[in-house]
């Protein structure tokens, strides 16, 4: 079973690098067996295909814009993915979640599997940083991504010495 | 009475590229072209060391990562006078041309051809007939009858169960598709090709740039590989055998298959070649280094103005002062403060949003101007600058499109149609094919220098004391891209990115001249203007990509107003 975790979001706007955020974390505190690939592919819009093809499970982690608390953390499944998507595409960028698998599943090379962990965001403006509540919540978006390859009877191990080097773009907290 | 119609596609909590349009008597008589998102992430950048500054501009947009992380280390190599050893020259440019071999391909396919092509029509489709038309046009070998009937009964399947899927947002049945079945099933076979083959194209540059989307052997002085054909790590023969496996896949499938549909598509609409011409000052500039020093490069650059071939005036390098001070920005019609053409060095970015105002301020976009006129660039503007300089790769695909073209049609197609909206995808294709031609050159030219011995790749560098600045361009898919950069004590100072997107969705200037979006739309029909399939064709002709941004998840996405007819 090939198993892809990927992050999404893009990591100059804020808390929409939430996505590529949980990916580091995943990263620094986990080990993944050689079938899981754990990946930040910033905002790839329909250049996302070329790295969903071939999976059979695909776990994507995004900020969401949802009526709810900042830092909140929801799963959505395929279905919810597809409704989502714009109704015209202008360009080639619309998050394109949605597209990629059904232009996928019309190839039969859509993955059996797919779904979203999704962190609600609060601040998107230009500037590198989550906001506090976004930030506190990476753990919890890693244990359910965690819970979810479990249930697919994935091992994952913890990281005998966490390795938490910040990355080139984890600035400062911003204020709220 | 003239209609007005507003094309916003908000998916999210910021929006991206909105049309306006006036339509009267069944034609655009006035446009505008929005981009509904602040634009100000090279804000971030000051401060910065010149040397990182390519990790963050390769996030500005993740369909362009690569091209932004070459166009920045080239601003700081130019500022410091830095040469590229060439085995950094040839694989920078093999790996820009898997990147634009890639986007090319998905542009057209996934995003493009379902403006042309009606998929509801395909259960009317003979396979057999498909397969003989396929025949006629190439040699592919995936073009079977067997093949057309597999496809075609996917489709069917997919219109019996009422779920359109990934084709539910097309205008079908809309009086403007006017492709046969055959073709129309021709095309949807290639487009699940296409699926397949474009993997291929980012594999390659995932071999030379460690991964992707976001490349890792660039720095300022060169690449970061090294090479060695002993070291499994390296770069070695295993790897470089790879690649070229990975573009034999590649080529055969954009000249045989996306250039000849691209020409048979055109044929059924050469209506098109008359609509979108819009701006005809053109600009692209020369790349594929093939020296050290940045002066020869496999592919010409330079402008042309008000469609005439005589004009052509070389832009010859990186240092030449003909593109370095002909470029400007301008902030009259922009959600910025000031106007009148500032240099990109000069360059403020500075937000001063308003309402959306027809008459004064309406979009995040600033108004890019060469020499002071509206200009657009792309693959048109390298195709026809290829042209006239006489490049003959160019010459040999440019021609061979047209000659395709009038063959299919029976009309008389001279260089002059190109100046339309068909011309801008049949400008793709030619470029692509161009392209494909010319990764086997870079490959073969990597692997001569490697076998003669030279196993550099990049050369320190050093920062002066005091203020320096920098150019960097690229011929990227979406057209001229140049990376301005003024660097203090080894600190970004100023840092300013002109995007291709920005030139063709460019918003009216301090004169009042719209931008090339805005021009090529007015004349364009709209025979419903509750579906202005006409519109979407031409802004898709283009290949905008304005979203260099926010890619937040949106779960009420579906429910946000799409077309408006006010």
């Amino acid at each position: 079973v090939r198993i892809g975790v990927f992050g999404v979001g893009n990591v100059l706007l804020g808390d929409d690098g939430a996505g590529p955020s949980v990916i580091h974390w995943l990263e620094s505190h986990y080990e993944f067996p050689g079938n899981v690939e754990v990946e930040d592919l910033g905002t790839p819009g329909l250049e996302l295909l070329a790295h969903v093809a071939g999976h059979d499970v695909v776990i994507f982690v995004d900020a969401v814009a949802e009526d709810a608390a900042p830092g909140t953390v929801r799963v959505y499944d395929r279905d919810a993915i597809i409704d989502a998507q714009p109704v015209l595409r202008i360009g080639p960028h619309d998050p394109a979640l949605g597209d990629t698998l059904q232009a996928l599943e019309f190839a039969s090379q859509g993955p059996q599997l797919a779904m979203l962990v999704g962190i609600v965001a609060s601040s998107l403006t230009s500037g590198v940083g989550l906001c506090r509540e976004v930030r506190n919540a990476l753990p919890e978006a890693a244990r359910v991504v965690i819970t979810e390859l479990e249930k697919l009877g994935v091992n994952v191990s913890d990281r005998l010495n966490t390795t938490e080097t910040p990355w080139w773009w984890q600035g400062e907290e911003t204020s709220q | 009475m003239s209609k007005r119609i507003v094309i916003d596609p908000i998916t999210r909590i910021e929006g991206h590229l909105r049309i306006d349009v006036d339509v009267d008597g069944g034609q655009v008589n006035k446009a505008w072209a929005s981009s509904t998102m602040w634009r100000g992430i090279e804000r971030i950048l000051v401060g910065h060391d010149p040397r990182e500054a390519w990790l963050y501009t390769q996030r500005f947009c993740g369909v362009c990562t690569t091209v932004h992380a070459l166009a920045s280390v080239r601003s700081v190599e130019n500022a410091l006078d830095l040469d590229v050893p060439l085995n950094a020259q040839y694989i920078r440019n093999l790996i820009m041309i898997s990147h634009a071999l890639h986007d090319h391909i998905v542009h057209f396919y996934q995003l493009s051809a379902l403006d042309w092509v009606d998929v509801t029509q395909i259960p009317k489709a003979d396979p057999a007939k498909a397969a003989a038309v396929a025949e006629s046009l190439s040699g592919w070998t995936r073009n079977s009858k067997e093949e057309m009937k597999a496809v075609q009964d996917k489709v069917k399947g997919l219109v019996a169960s009422g779920q359109l899927g990934i084709f539910s947002h097309g205008y079908w049945g809309h009086p403007a598709m006017k492709l046969s079945p055959e073709v129309n099933l021709l095309a949807v076979a290639h487009y699940l090709q296409a699926l397949e083959y474009q993997r291929y194209a980012n594999q390659a540059v995932a071999i030379l740039g460690g991964k992707t989307p976001h490349i890792q052997n660039l720095a300022v002085g060169g690449v970061a590989n090294a090479i060695n054909f002993d070291s499994p790590q390296a770069l070695n023969l295993d790897k470089l055998y790879n690649l070229k496996g990975l573009l034999d896949k590649v080529i055969p499938f954009v000249q045989d298959v996306y250039f000849n549909d691209v020409c048979a598509i055109a044929s059924f609409y050469p209506e098109w070649f008359s609509y979108g011409a819009g701006v005809t000052n053109y600009l692209s500039v020369p790349d594929l280094p093939l020296d050290e020093k940045s002066t020869k490069f496999a592919m010409s650059g330079g402008t042309i103005m008000n469609g005439d071939f005589a004009s052509y005036k070389p832009i010859t390098g990186p240092k030449d002062e003909y593109f370095r001070k002909g470029v400007t920005e301008d902030n009259t019609h922009a959600w910025y403060e000031g106007s009148g053409g500032l240099h990109p060095w000069e360059g403020k970015t500075e937000p001063q949003f308003t309402e959306w105002q027809e008459d004064a301020k309406y979009s995040w976009v600033k108004a890019p101007r060469f020499e002071g006129k509206p200009t657009q660039v792309g693959p048109l503007a390298n195709v026809l600058t290829g042209f006239a300089a006489g490049d003959p790769l160019t010459k040999k695909w440019a021609t061979a499109a047209l000659e395709r073209v009038a063959k299919i049609s029976g009309k008389n197609v001279t260089p002059a149609v190109l100046h339309s909206t068909l011309g801008r995808h049949a400008a793709r294709a030619i470029r692509t094919a161009v392209l494909a031609d010319l990764a086997n050159q870079q490959w073969e030219l990597l692997i001569n220098n490697i076998t003669k011995g030279d196993t550099r790749t990049f050369n320190q560098p050093t920062f002066p004391k005091g203020e320096i600045e920098g150019m960097g361009f690229h011929e990227a898919p979406r057209g001229t891209l140049s990376h301005w950069i003024v660097a203090k004590e080894g600190k970004i100072k100023n840092y300013q990115a002109v995007v291709p997107t920005t030139w063709n969705a460019s918003p009216r200037d301090d004169k009042g001249n719209p931008g090339p979006y805005e021009a090529s739309l007015l004349r364009n029909p709209v025979a419903d203007p509750e579906h202005p399939l006409e519109v979407v064709r031409t802004v898709h002709s283009f290949d905008p990509c304005m979203a260099c941004a926010v890619h937040v998840f949106n779960p009420q996405g579906k429910n946000i107003a799409k077309v408006k007819v006010l």
